[in-house]
């Protein structure tokens, strides 16, 4: 079957330029803040019913992996996320492209986002039913733990100022709570409007607060003297970034794509958890955290690498298991239904073709991406040369399709505008963004599992004992939560003998 | 500015959490089989709770930082608009507004008069003192929407308004 599967990939011509051409979509989709790789598998699936099944799904394969990667573009370019996936690509990436070193920043963006998704697929290879099993052990005790673990990172996140990280992290959660309630689907905060039932989307708040404000910030500096930043031919050398760059990013990738497939394993966290995760991991043990955010490679790395090894994280419980993480792997699930594979714990022996397929898929879309990024990098950067004048409200009427494509509703155009005013608000009122996504993600999933826990502990008091990895978590979150305000206790009292 | 920065966003805070707590009356709670003292309201009402007592923490910092003279003005160090003309003095309350004049047009005009419309004004505001190209605004406001309605409308059939627009 092995056999099978990957010459059905590598020995058919047809299905490797269809790779090649999925990336490529994929990438376009995910370089458009608005257009997301979920987006791009769902037009693209009723093209796959008169393909055979390994082609259609190589196809959707190839689409998802360029939509996750193809983020880090306008992350970097642009301090827009293409997609909810690198949004921690911005925090250092964007500083790197204002020193003019928007070359090394894509560089290390790209080859770091390939080898977080070889990472991945070969975890997914190597362990996919071990894996699975452990993911199956999750249940709302260990959810809630995680989501609370999580959030805990917003004070590790937001630095010196933890009171406005706090803040801007509620009031993510907060927006997350309108619509109908887990469990019992009250209507909450919907003012009368039927629209308000589904809540908000991810995508308006994400072009809402970083879009928006993004073209009212420029609005802003209009007067000011504009920096160019580059003019004339680029230069790369290699692959942008040295090898002595390269060994020293060795363990932060390593804990990167851990983290990355870690979080990816375990449904309905994503990307974007986990790029922040990664990032705020590695910035703790860094030896120079102070500089994180300032433009230097390790928060590049930590992001693109995370988000892209969730990729194979992501596909191990939707094979082994038939439970898809996410919007795109709920769509891959259904492929595979159309193209009759069984996902589940029988797929190996009933499908096992098409699963080793998948494994090739991943692993010819990921060279796919990696040529056609390094290939386009010198294009990409000329984006930096259009006058911010002509490329932010083109871009702003993408961000305006995207809003609307995700739903076709005219109120997520509504939403995005009013986000963008928040987040043009919140910016004066220095509050930050990226705790506002890690808030406006994980409140529900805490909020689902810790009702459901409650359900648990309301029949048997003692129930929480019977979860180790959730008591785990939480022991974790404590210990981490003691340092890091000792820490910053620390340094504001140091700054205040200095001053 | 940065001397009020803290009592403005601590205030805004304060009255976001406010309004936010105050609308969880309206959640209605299950009482059915199965209900538990952890209800629809439960969490919105610790988050309410901790965003208005975060935003008191705030308050009583700037408070006590303002009795130290702990904030020093900074408006000296921030650029001047004064002397610039009114639409870059006014680019941002413009922008604003055209965004909120996009969003109320778009489902009568349809998506490609309100981006033409759209990109024209936003290009004009954005662009610096002594770069104002009107005609090349023009062409890029007219072609930048006709040719994204092609690509998405007929070649990856996502529907966008049409409007008043005949096709």
């Amino acid at each position: 079957m092995f056999i099978e599967g990957f010459s059905a990939v590598f020995g058919n011509p047809m299905t490797v330029v269809l790779i090649f051409f999925g990336v490529a979509v994929g990438i376009v989709f995910g370089a458009i803040p608005g257009l997301t790789a979920t987006m791009a598998v769902v037009m693209f699936l009723p093209l796959t019913y008169t393909m055979s099944p390994i082609m259609g799904i190589a196809l959707l394969i190839a689409l998802y992996i360029g939509g996750t990667s193809g983020g880090l573009i306008s992350a970097i370019l642009l301090n827009i996320p293409g997609t909810p996936s690198s949004v921690a690509t911005c925090f250092d990436g964007r500083p790197l492209a204002l020193k003019g070193e928007a070359p090394k920043a894509l560089g290390i963006g790209i080859f770091y986002s390939f080898i977080g998704t070889i990472f991945g697929v070969i975890v997914m290879m190597l362990l996919a039913p071990i894996v699975a099993n452990i993911a199956i052990m999750f249940g709302p005790f260990e959810y809630c733990a995680l989501a609370i673990f999580s959030l805990s990172l917003v004070i590790m996140l937001t630095g010196k100022d933890m009171i406005r990280g706090l803040m801007a992290a509620l009031i993510g959660m907060m927006l997350a709570t309108a619509g109908l309630a887990p469990i019992d689907s009250a209507r909450r905060f919907t003012f009368g409007n039927a629209q308000m039932n589904s809540g908000f989307q991810l995508l308006a708040v994400l072009i809402g607060l970083y879009a928006i404000s993004e073209i009212l910030g420029a609005a802003e500096d209009v007067g000011k003297p504009q920096a160019q930043i580059y003019k004339g031919k680029v230069k790369i050398k290699g692959l942008g970034f040295s090898m002595n760059e390269f060994r020293s990013q060795i363990s932060n990738f390593l804990y990167s794509a851990a983290i990355g497939t870690g979080i990816g394993i375990l449904p309905g966290i994503g990307g974007g958890t986990a790029g922040m995760l990664s990032y705020t991991f590695v910035k703790n043990k860094s030896k120079y955290p102070e500089k994180f955010g300032t433009g230097v490679i390790d928060g590049v790395v930590a992001s693109e690498t995370s988000n892209n090894a969730c990729i194979g994280g992501a596909l191990i419980p939707l094979l082994t298991l038939g439970i898809p993480g996410d919007g795109t792997t709920a769509v891959l699930l259904g492929a595979l239904m159309v193209h009759n594979v069984a996902a589940g714990p029988l797929i190996f022996q009933k499908n096992g073709a098409v699963v080793y397929a998948i494994y090739a898929a991943m692993i010819i879309g990921s060279i796919a991406m990696l040529v056609i990024e390094y290939a386009g990098i010198r294009g990409f950067i000329k984006v930096l040369a259009i006058p911010k004048q002509f490329l932010l409200p083109v871009v702003m009427v993408l961000c305006f399709v995207g809003a609307f494509g995700n739903s076709n509703r005219l109120f997520d155009i509504y939403c995005t505008v009013g986000f963008g005013i928040l987040a043009f608000l919140m910016r004066k009122g220095g509050l930050p963004f990226p705790p506002v996504i890690l808030g406006f993600i994980l409140g529900p999933l805490f909020e689902s599992n810790f009702r459901r826990a409650s359900q648990f502990i309301a029949i048997d008091p003692m129930a929480w004992t019977a979860h180790p990895i959730a008591i785990a978590f939480i022991v974790i979150t404590v210990v981490l939560l003691a340092l890091n305000i000792r820490k910053i206790i620390k340094n504001s009292k140091k700054e205040e003998k200095a001053v | 500015m940065r001397k009020y920065k803290d009592l403005i966003t601590g205030l805004a805070v304060f009255f976001l959490s406010l309004f936010y707590l105050i609308n969880i009356r309206s959640v209605r709670v299950f009482t059915g089989a199965g209900a538990t003292a952890i209800n629809a309201r439960t969490i919105p009402l610790i988050e309410g709770s901790l965003l208005m007592l975060l935003s008191v923490i705030m308050l009583i910092r700037y408070g006590i930082n303002a009795r130290r003279g702990g904030y020093v003005s900074e408006s000296g160090k921030e650029d001047s608009l004064d002397g610039q003309p009114l639409r870059i003095r006014m680019a941002v309350p413009l922008t604003l507004c055209l965004l909120l004049i996009y969003v109320l047009a778009i489902g009568r005009l349809g998506f490609v008069l309100t981006s033409i419309i759209y990109l024209f004004f936003q290009i004009i505001i954005l662009s610096p003192n002594g770069k104002i190209r009107v005609p090349f605004a023009a062409v890029i406001a007219v072609i930048a929407p006709v040719i994204i309605y092609l690509v998405f409308v007929y070649l990856l059939n996502v529907p966008l308004p049409r409007g008043i627009m005949p096709f």
